[in-house]
């Protein structure tokens, strides 16, 4: 089992993502296509090798996934367009400063056309509503610099509806309280300056009652723990300034026992099978840890903090000190 | 392609379960039965999984092929009724294939696939276990439930039509609660249910009858699954919705309900997330006073009440939080926590 990190097989790991594009598993997740390229990207920024996927390559992948008729990002060419999608097409575009190629225009008129009037965004012209997408829906205005066409009130709104009683959201009016939920909702919140609406101490409570005695983190009550949750708990934590809430060194020891030491990547826990979603989630939450020699992660982007600084976006969360050494 | 289409023919029959089948075919399907290399018996239907991923290989390369060619004209109607095809057996393989899922809405927009016949069709996918997870599939009933009942446009589709007719609500509320069974604490399923119960409340104020039965058979439900704190929250705001309730024998609150579970199972954290939701102080200084002797709830006794302090606006120091969480506490400071609450 391994005991640090093994930045060597991850980048290589993320790199050979796109190398069999006729197998089963690639057709399998073309559907996320947009957003795996995301997560690899950001977690090679995180381990400082963002030059080891060809920029050029990239970008021109992402515009290849234009949907002229939405005008938005389908997360596949021939797929149709989603504001997942379009949000991971934003982030992917900024990290390498080509939004210039994009009607920025046209997507914020589809990014905004998908507000219901109840505050909540659809991911889509169908209309599935979900916190995941009004996520969505403010990261990217935020990013694309047009935060002031939305209806902020709204939008905060629906999210104060979906609080529940322990502090924690759901993705709809009503629905259970879910880690992944804390992210999206805290983020958004945390993105329109609206933090007032967080039950800093209830919600700081179940998150850390996420902490499983192996030192993993779960989602739900009594649910397994996984990966990726270092990543929705911590980075709501940290936006709340209580990453001290929980045993970081046993979260840290966790997330390293998930990775494979042979092929690289990370997966949801020790011994299953990697894959990109979990190897981001997993190096996010290191990142927010203090791990040594990572890249500080923006937790309320989940991007790196070089680049919503220098966007002047960076909020006031706080991540642990990073650490010389293990 | 021969597979694929008669995959496709046997999800058309609408089965009442599908179970992809792990493993070797002809450890399931012997090659005598005349739907080999599938399985179909009164209405339940088994696709063993090595057969499913290579008819998804040469219906999805199929599929894309079609929606270029169909792209600047639109699909002619043998092309629709090829994406009808096709789009079944992608979405048995990969539910949550978008893309292929708005195919379908299409081809119903342009009434190539009925409707109620498609609701039938989602019912099928919803019975198989893997599909049951995907968020986009019991939208994708919403979305029906719409058209079948001509919601106007300018209502978000993200609801159950409040005109919807009790058999078919009734309908909705099976479908979910199978889901529930095949795949514990899932997500998708309890939040439908949840949409099911506020059209449910929507139309029956005058007859709480059936609101009351769908209340109870939640805690039944829950007595017998008390892992499953998805059940437990959707019971909590359940009871809200109850119109005037008066407690009676008859009807637990959720308070009494979680009470008399905990003292039977009090190492579950489920219930006491199940507690917080439901009790009130006064209802719950018996029953954690009973507690501290039983060394498998102490450590929930004591985060409940951190929960309860903080939850009252008071400050826990640091230090208190991390011994709590560490299951550090002696029983001392367990006696502190609970005369203070």
């Amino acid at each position: 089992m391994a005991s640090t990190l093994l930045v060597d097989r991850h980048v290589s790991y993320i790199q050979s993502l796109g190398d069999n594009k006729d197998d089963l598993v690639y057709h399998m997740t073309a559907h996320l296509r947009l957003n795996a390229i995301y997560w690899g990207l950001t977690a090679l920024c995180i381990m400082n090798r963002k030059d080891a996927l060809d920029r050029d390559e990239i970008v021109d992948f992402v515009m290849s996934c234009w949907d002229e008729e939405a005008g938005a990002f389908g997360s596949h060419p021939d797929h149709d367009a989603h504001l997942h999608s379009t949000l991971s097409a934003v982030q992917i575009l900024i990290i390498h400063d080509a939004l210039d190629k994009v009607d920025v225009p046209r997507v914020v008129d589809f990014i905004l056309s998908l507000q219901q009037p109840s505050g909540v965004f659809a991911g889509d012209k169908f209309g599935e509503t979900d916190t995941r997408f009004l996520y969505c829906g403010v990261a990217a205005l935020s990013l694309l610099g047009y935060l002031d066409k939305l209806d902020v009130d709204r939008t905060v709104s629906y999210i104060r509806r979906c609080k529940n009683f322990d502090g924690g959201y759901g993705n709809v009016i009503g629905a259970e309280s879910h880690a992944a939920q804390a992210f999206v909702c805290v983020g958004a919140l945390a993105i329109l300056d609206r933090l007032d609406e967080v039950d800093y101490q209830a919600l700081g409570w179940w998150l850390a009652e996420r902490q499983l005695a192996n030192g993993g983190l779960n989602g739900r009550p009594e649910k397994k723990e996984d990966v990726c949750y270092s990543f929705w708990v911590l980075s709501a934590l940290s936006i709340l300034n209580k990453l001290s809430w929980i045993d970081s060194e046993k979260l840290t020891e966790f997330i390293l026992s998930a990775q494979d030491p042979d092929t690289g990547g990370i997966a949801d826990r020790p011994n299953n099978m990697v894959d990109v979603f979990h190897t981001i989630f997993g190096v996010a939450g290191l990142s927010l840890l203090g791990y040594p020699g990572l890249e500080d992660l923006d937790p309320v982007y989940c991007m790196p903090k070089s680049i919503t600084e220098k966007m002047g976006l960076k909020k006031g969360w706080v991540a642990l000190e990073r650490r010389k050494s293990m | 392609m021969e597979q694929v289409q008669s995959l496709a023919d046997f999800l058309g029959k609408h089965p009442r379960t599908i179970e992809i089948l792990p493993g070797e075919i002809d450890l399931w399907v012997p090659e005598s039965i005349s739907a080999h290399p599938f399985l179909f018996a009164e209405g339940n239907l088994g696709v063993p999984q090595k057969v499913l991923y290579k008819a998804y290989m040469v219906a999805i390369r199929a599929y894309l092929n079609l929606r270029n060619e169909s792209r600047k004209a639109g699909p002619s109607l043998q092309q629709s009724n090829l994406l009808d095809r096709l789009t079944r057996v992608i979405l048995l393989a990969n539910p949550s294939h978008q893309t292929a899922l708005n195919s379908r809405k299409k081809l119903i927009e342009n009434s190539v696939v009925d409707p109620c016949w498609e609701l039938n069709f989602s019912g099928s996918l919803l019975s198989c276990r893997e599909c049951t997870k995907e968020s986009i599939l019991w939208h994708h009933r919403r979305w029906l439930l719409h058209v079948i009942h001509e919601v106007p446009a300018t209502v978000g589709t993200d609801t159950i039509p409040e005109t919807i007719p009790p058999n078919a609500l009734e309908a909705e509320f099976a479908c979910a609660s199978v889901a529930c069974h095949l795949y514990p604490r899932n997500y998708h399923a309890w939040t439908h249910r949840r949409f099911c119960a506020e059209a449910l409340q929507l139309k029956v104020p005058s007859n709480p009858v059936v609101l009351v039965e769908e209340y109870q058979k939640t805690l039944k439900w829950i007595e017998s699954h008390i892992s499953d704190y998805s059940a437990m929250n959707y019971a909590t705001n359940f009871q809200k919705m109850l119109p005037g309730r008066e407690p009676t024998q008859e009807l637990l609150s959720t308070e009494e309900h979680v009470t008399s579970l905990l003292r039977a199972f009090p190492d579950h954290e489920s219930l006491w997330m199940y507690l917080r939701g439901s009790v009130t102080l006064e209802g719950e200084k018996e029953l954690l006073a009973s507690m501290k002797t039983l060394p498998s709830a102490r450590k929930f006794a004591l985060r409940h009440m951190v929960w309860r302090k903080i939850s009252g606006g008071e400050e826990v120091p640091l230090g208190s939080l991390r011994d709590v969480l560490a299951c550090d506490s002696s029983l001392e400071e367990f006696e502190q926590l609970v005369s203070l609450g």
